[in-house]
């Protein structure tokens, strides 16, 4: 009001001197009025109140959306979901149809669009062709193509990683937990020999992992080669304390690891996940801001390989934390239809790659998928408090509807009514209402969600915005494939720079003409010795 | 509680001015609108420069109801926002106070109810 009264005074004051310009000429006063008239004016745009809006600078805006922090009083706008809260991953969830897929590829359009020197990771978990076609069509296509199934892929080594990392993984991806005995051998098999692969600084892949195991020749002339060579002694003896054990004894330990890990060594996918020299290097990826297609249909293998790339993206990040300081660009992983390829890592994985600028973004349909990773559901609780933003698109199931109303809190609601017409005795009641109702999450068209995101403003304020909002499809700015890529194979093998145990060890003939070598060798520098020692002796 | 548009008949303060000066004058019968239209004169000729008061001294003088009313309109705005702004003094005022209490019963009353 006070500025529509100054606003008013500025106006009469400008007319006013108009008049007085009139009657008086050119006088002091002449000039005098103008000026007041402006700084009335002034005064006036300077005590309009502004409501303190969390005006998002950056972000993805979404045109069809309404703020509902107060449900009763909701602000039908535009809204422009904080960038940087967007880089803080997301937690998308939604029956089948609701829209998750479009959801994942608009946002990657948008970053494809407004930071397009931000690379991405999409990891897909339906498999469908669709899919990808409409990846294609929004983004463009990918710089790398990843799946598990089909032949003509991009190929990576799952052992590329440092030594720690490879074991975390091989003992959660290949150990069998259900029998305390063997998971203990299993775990110390590879334990011990892994850090002995690892040692020669040349790449090596799971099948050599696998000859070591299964072939104690193979063992005996690398810790032997290794011994050659000086390499670490502590490592050498664990491993050699390892493989003192009775030979049958032992591979019957290690049996179910054996077993589970075969399919990998030998398997379809083995070509694409054991490259000496892969033509996926993901770190490398990563740092050149380049932009990856996972296509990873769920199978108990897609699974596997899944936990194994990203664990990778895990030693990714920490490398970023550690060692990448300056000009990060934000890497965002989506992990599309993801329910079943949790475990239990994942929530420290989240932390760390949230803390390295590559925020994770997982798109599932059921509470019950996170609540099966863990007993007493403290993935769930450890994923909803890592991440960002909630989105909750169309829930099918009332438990899960029930948890997430929950997750948007409640409001005060007071209703003031009066006793009577001619009365001014008030009435005040007030309740506190659910700001969102489990049933109007069931009741969602595909692509309308309710969600919750920070909002930054400058100065570091932050707040906690609820909206009701639907996102918009991805639109087609490429032209559409017509199947899948197809994917020049990189260096085989057998041509690339490797350690090559199971090329050298794989069947009984090699290895017997590997014994035979070893035995030359042996006899060699015993006879080198002896001559050695005639010397000495006829010295003395 | 109530607000600016519950006091709306105090706009009407803002236009007094005006509306007075706007009465005609009639012979020993109605002189107060003619009064009050000199008074504002004579305050724009204490603010005219001293060669420019002849001029509107002899329009005001010479000229009819009209041209009185046309010559005072300076003054007349002059007016009108000191009008204005005593409105919305006396506004603030009467919201102020009403709105204090009205506002203390009912949290008073909320406070109860969560309680």
């Amino acid at each position: 009001m006070l500025s529509i009264v100054l606003m008013v005074s500025g106006v009469m004051t400008l007319i006013f001197s108009g008049f007085y310009a009139y009657w008086a000429g050119l006088a002091l006063l002449t000039f005098v009025f103008p000026i007041v008239s402006l700084l009335l004016f002034f005064v006036s745009f300077k005590t309009v109140k502004r409501v303190e809006a969390f005006d998002v600078q950056e972000g993805w805006t979404i045109d069809e959306a309404a703020e509902i922090t107060n449900p009763e009083n909701p602000i039908v706008a535009p809204a422009t979901l904080d960038i940087k809260s967007l880089d803080l991953g997301m937690l998308v969830i939604g029956g089948p149809g609701a829209g998750k897929s479009m959801m994942a590829m608009a946002l990657q359009e948008f970053n494809y669009k407004f930071r397009p020197e931000c690379g991405s990771a999409y990891f897909e978990g339906k498999g469908d062709f669709d899919i990808y076609q409409t990846y294609v069509k929004a983004t463009g296509y990918p710089d790398f193509f990843f799946s598990s199934e089909l032949e003509h892929s991009d190929s990576i080594n799952v052992m590329d990683a440092p030594t720690e990392t490879i074991i975390d993984m091989f003992s959660r991806v290949f150990v069998d937990s259900t029998n305390g005995y063997y998971e203990a051998s299993q775990k110390k098999a590879i334990r011990s020999t892994v850090p002995l692969l690892k040692l020669f600084g040349t790449p090596v892949i799971l099948p050599d992992l696998w000859t070591v195991l299964t072939n104690s020749q193979a063992a005996n002339d690398l810790i032997r080669k290794a011994k050659a060579q000086n390499l670490d002694s502590d490592i050498i003896a664990g491993c050699e304390q390892y493989f003192e054990q009775e030979e049958e004894e032992r591979l019957n330990n290690i049996d179910g690891l054996l077993n589970k890990m075969h399919p990998f060594v030998t398997g379809m996918v083995s070509s694409r996940i054991n490259a000496y020299e892969p033509t996926l290097d993901i770190a490398k990826a990563v740092k050149d801001g380049k932009r990856i297609y996972f296509h990873l249909p769920l199978t108990d293998m897609a699974l596997a390989v899944a936990t194994m790339i990203t664990e990778i993206f895990g030693v990714v990040a920490k490398d970023r934390q550690l060692y990448q300081f300056n000009d990060r660009q934000a890497y965002p992983l989506h992990f599309d239809d993801w329910g079943k390829f949790f475990y239990s890592n994942f929530g420290p994985i989240t932390a760390r790659c949230r803390s390295a600028r590559m925020p994770i973004s997982f798109y599932f349909q059921s509470r019950g998928q996170t609540d099966a990773v863990e007993l007493g559901n403290v993935f769930t609780v450890e994923i909803t408090d890592n991440i960002g933003a909630i989105w909750a698109l169309r829930i099918n199931g009332w438990e899960t509807a029930k948890w997430l109303a929950e997750q948007f809190g409640t409001y005060e609601s007071a209703a003031v009514s009066f006793r009577g017409e001619d009365t001014e005795d008030q009435m005040v009641s007030v309740t506190e209402k659910p700001r969102v109702r489990a049933d109007a999450l069931r009741d969602l068209n595909a692509g309308e969600a309710y969600g919750m995101i920070f909002a930054t403003k400058e100065g570091g304020k932050m707040t906690n915005k609820r909206y009701k909002l639907r996102f918009p499809m991805p639109n087609n700015n490429e032209i559409a494939p017509t199947y899948w890529p197809e994917i020049e194979q990189g260096t085989h093998n057998d041509e690339a720079e490797g350690l090559h145990l199971w090329r050298d060890y794989k069947n009984a003939e090699a290895t017997a003409e590997r014994k035979k070598e070893a035995v030359a060798e042996v006899l060699e520098s015993d006879f080198e010795e002896d001559e050695e020692l005639d010397d000495e002796e006829l010295f003395l | 509680m109530i607000t600016w548009w519950n006091l709306y008949p105090i706009y009407l303060f803002s236009i007094f001015p005006t509306i007075i000066a706007a009465i005609p004058t009639i012979p020993n019968k109605l002189a107060f609108g003619g009064i009050f239209r000199q008074w504002l004169a004579n305050k724009f000729i204490s603010i005219l420069p001293e060669d420019k008061v002849f001029s509107y001294h002899r329009f005001f003088m010479q000229g009819d109801t009209l041209d009185e009313f046309i010559a005072i309109l300076p003054m007349l705005l002059v007016t009108t926002i000191f009008a204005v702004w005593i409105a919305y003094l006396l506004g603030t005022v009467i919201i102020t106070i009403n709105n204090a209490v009205s506002k203390r019963t009912q949290q008073s009353i909320i406070e109860a109810h969560r309680r």
